[in-house]
């Protein structure tokens, strides 16, 4: 069954790892023994229950009632499975938060409402970062309505606000569904709060379902595209690994290999170790090729013979990308195709403040640049609105991460 | 139990499997002739044409049951695998936590330095245990085998292109997304071989699998796979509730884990 993989941003403290925990216990997802153990450690620390602790696993997160990294966790609401993917809301850990995100198809931004709280410089990084991993989905729920009496006008000051960063941002906004919600007491999580008689939208687990019930029309473009992995042996054959990310391949066809545009003709193929007349995708494949397949076929595209109207390719590209701490101008690794290139920005079109919206005149910790990036080497690639796989990458420097960006063109 | 997409997880499995050789110089991989590393060889055969093609080792205290012995012989020579036996000392006096930090992860240490494996699969599922649910795909482990669970590095989707730090080795996590059920499942779909013990005798059966020190079988009449399956639509306690290991004491698991255990 397919599951419906939801990441939970936004600023720390502002209740993510709660309002899973609860969903959790509210579903009966969790074993008696997973529950007894975080109230038997929640009274140790001599804290009320805390639902979060579901989540939160390590000795250190508990301590200090913080989520250091991303876990998931199942649950299921009528006939719809849900992975909800918990991140950190700290700055200094935007690296497991934008791990765990990366993996997500929806975006549920848990914002609190109380005095001093609010929507903060993460809370709107959070949902910069989500746009820009393709997560077109955003729900909103407004959190800790507890402590603001439950008042309508605490929730839409929040509405308000963020509703602004969204505009600014330059994000639909139109459609995204705000639910007040108080993930600790859990008011609006399941069934409809009545202590909030002036919502009249859903509870938070049935929007969240009824939003994944709505088909999204699976992006898919024309062509073949396969990404090779590298080279298995078989018997003292050599055979082309790889993954097919878009149409489907054929046994005994002809292809072009990008991006050195060579023609391959490939003989036999086989999916989970079984020879077939034709893979699709989401398949990962074994082939016999004959003709210019390289000797180091890792991070190279197969797809039909009139691939450049598939792929492009290109050394200079039009990217969008975010750093995840300081700002690089050189000596970077693009991770791309399960492959490192070197790279370095060149052209820089524009810097964005992630926890505004705001242009800036230099590049800072945390900004968003739009920008050329220099490569060393020829990719073939897509724009990422075509297809994420082939137009998503990460960023190091000396084995570190620094961040990740998307292809323009 | 959610049941998922089977072929999407067969899929992520093999994808990252195939990763793991191609990234690596000197690959093995844990098998304790339990369900779990018994799918995921079976995995690696469809991923490299019906050959596994990497060591696997079994981490041998002496205490395990004879089925699993059994088991192991009768496997080793239908899928042709590559066995290392790494004999793992016991000493009486100790159990759990002692047990299984000191004598396998010593044991497992021994045999990454003599073979010089770089990197080592290991199929834990998220859902086993919350802090294995904390792991990456690919998770590095440095020379004395520590686990820096509080400075994971970045891993974003299908990438696993990133260098590794020399000196250690890197866990690789093929089975991370499976469910307990999917397992049986895929067992069931794929007619893969099992260990008896896992299958009711007298009104017990083994849910998870340790040696014979430290695992209590439950209470259950499933007696096939199918039985197993239905079994586990219903149940409400945890997969390793028979394992000692994990009722110790607190954070027994991400103590365990964070000095190299499995």
């Amino acid at each position: 069954m397919l599951v419906n993989k939801i990441v939970l941003i936004g600023d720390k403290d502002n209740g993510k790892s709660t309002t899973i925990g609860n969903l959790l216990i509210l579903t009966k997802s969790i074993s008696d023994a997973r529950l007894n153990e975080a109230k038997k450690i929640s009274m140790q620390l001599g804290r009320k229950f805390e639902p979060g602790f579901l989540l939160d696993s390590f000795f250190e997160e508990r301590k200090n009632a913080m989520t250091i990294d991303t876990t998931r966790a199942e649950l299921m609401y009528k006939n719809a499975a849900f992975e909800f993917i918990d991140v950190p809301g700290h700055k200094t850990l935007i690296k497991n938060m934008i791990s765990g995100a990366s993996y997500a198809n929806v975006a549920l931004l848990i914002v609190s409402a109380k005095k001093g709280e609010g929507v903060k410089a993460q809370t709107k990084r959070h949902v910069f970062i989500t746009n820009m991993l393709g997560i077109n989905k955003l729900i909103v729920a407004v959190n800790k309505m507890d402590t603001v009496g439950y008042s309508q006008e605490a929730f839409e000051a929040v509405k308000s606000k963020l509703g602004k960063f969204f505009e600014k941002a330059g994000m639909q906004n139109s459609n995204v569904v705000f639910i007040p919600i108080s993930a600790y007491n859990q008011e609006n999580l399941i069934k409809k709060s009545d202590k909030m008689k002036w919502y009249k939208g859903r509870p938070l687990l049935e929007e969240l379902y009824q939003q994944v019930k709505q088909k999204t029309s699976d992006k898919s473009i024309n062509g073949t595209i396969v990404l090779l992995q590298g080279t298995i042996n078989k018997g003292s054959d050599k055979l082309i690994i790889g993954k097919v990310l878009n149409g489907s391949v054929k046994a005994n066809s002809t292809m072009m290999q990008m991006p050195d545009r060579k023609k391959v003709k490939i003989r036999m193929l086989f999916v989970k170790g079984v020879r077939v007349k034709e893979a699709v995708r989401g398949e990962n494949i074994a082939a016999e090729a004959i003709g210019g397949i390289s000797s180091e076929p890792k991070g190279k595209i197969l797809t039909d013979t009139n691939g450049v109207e598939v792929v492009k390719t290109g050394k200079e590209i039009k990217v969008r990308l975010l750093f995840a701490e300081k700002p690089y101008t050189k000596n970077m690794m693009m991770n791309f195709n399960n492959k490192s290139i070197a790279c370095k920005l060149s052209r820089v079109q524009q810097v964005i403040d992630s926890a505004t919206g705001n242009r800036l005149s230099k590049l800072k910790a945390l900004c968003v640049v739009d920008s050329v990036l220099k490569l060393d080497e020829y990719i073939a690639y897509t724009e990422f609105s075509k297809l994420k796989e082939l137009g998503e990458f990460a960023l190091y420097s000396k084995n570190k991460f620094i961040g990740f960006g998307n292809i323009v063109e | 139990m959610i049941e998922q997409d089977l072929d999407e997880l067969e899929e992520r499995s093999i994808y990252i499997i195939r990763e793991a050789v191609q990234k690596f110089k000197n690959v093995a991989a844990l098998w304790s002739m339990g369900k779990d590393s018994t799918t995921m060889l079976a995995l690696a055969r469809k991923a490299f044409l019906g050959k596994v093609p990497f060591p696997v080792i079994h981490i041998d205290n002496g205490i395990d049951f004879p089925e699993t012995y059994a088991f192991r012989e009768f496997l080793t020579k239908k899928w042709h695998l590559n066995l290392i036996v790494a004999k793992s000392e016991i000493k009486p006096e100790i159990s759990g936590f002692s047990c299984c930090g000191a004598n396998k992860t010593e044991a497992l240490k021994k045999v990454l330095k003599e073979h010089k494996f770089d990197a080592l699969i290991v199929s834990i599922r998220r859902d086993e245990h919350a802090v294995r649910a904390k792991e990456r795909y690919m998770s590095y482990r440095d020379k004395n085998f520590k686990w820096n669970y509080k400075n994971q590095p970045a891993e974003l989707w299908d990438d696993y292109s990133s260098k590794i730090d020399s000196g250690g080795h890197i866990r690789v996590h093929p089975l991370l997304d499976w469910n307990e059920i999917d397992i049986w499942r895929y067992i069931k779909r794929e007619q893969i071989p099992i260990n008896p013990l896992y299958f009711s005798h007298n009104g017990y059966r083994f849910r998870s699998l340790g040696c014979t020190h430290c695992t209590v079988p439950i209470k259950s009449n499933a007696k096939t796979v199918d039985d197993i399956i239905a079994e586990l639509k219903e149940t409400k306690t945890e997969e390793r509730s028979g394992r000692e290991q994990d009722k110790e004491k607190e954070y027994v698991m991400q103590r365990l884990r964070a000095l190299g255990y499995m």
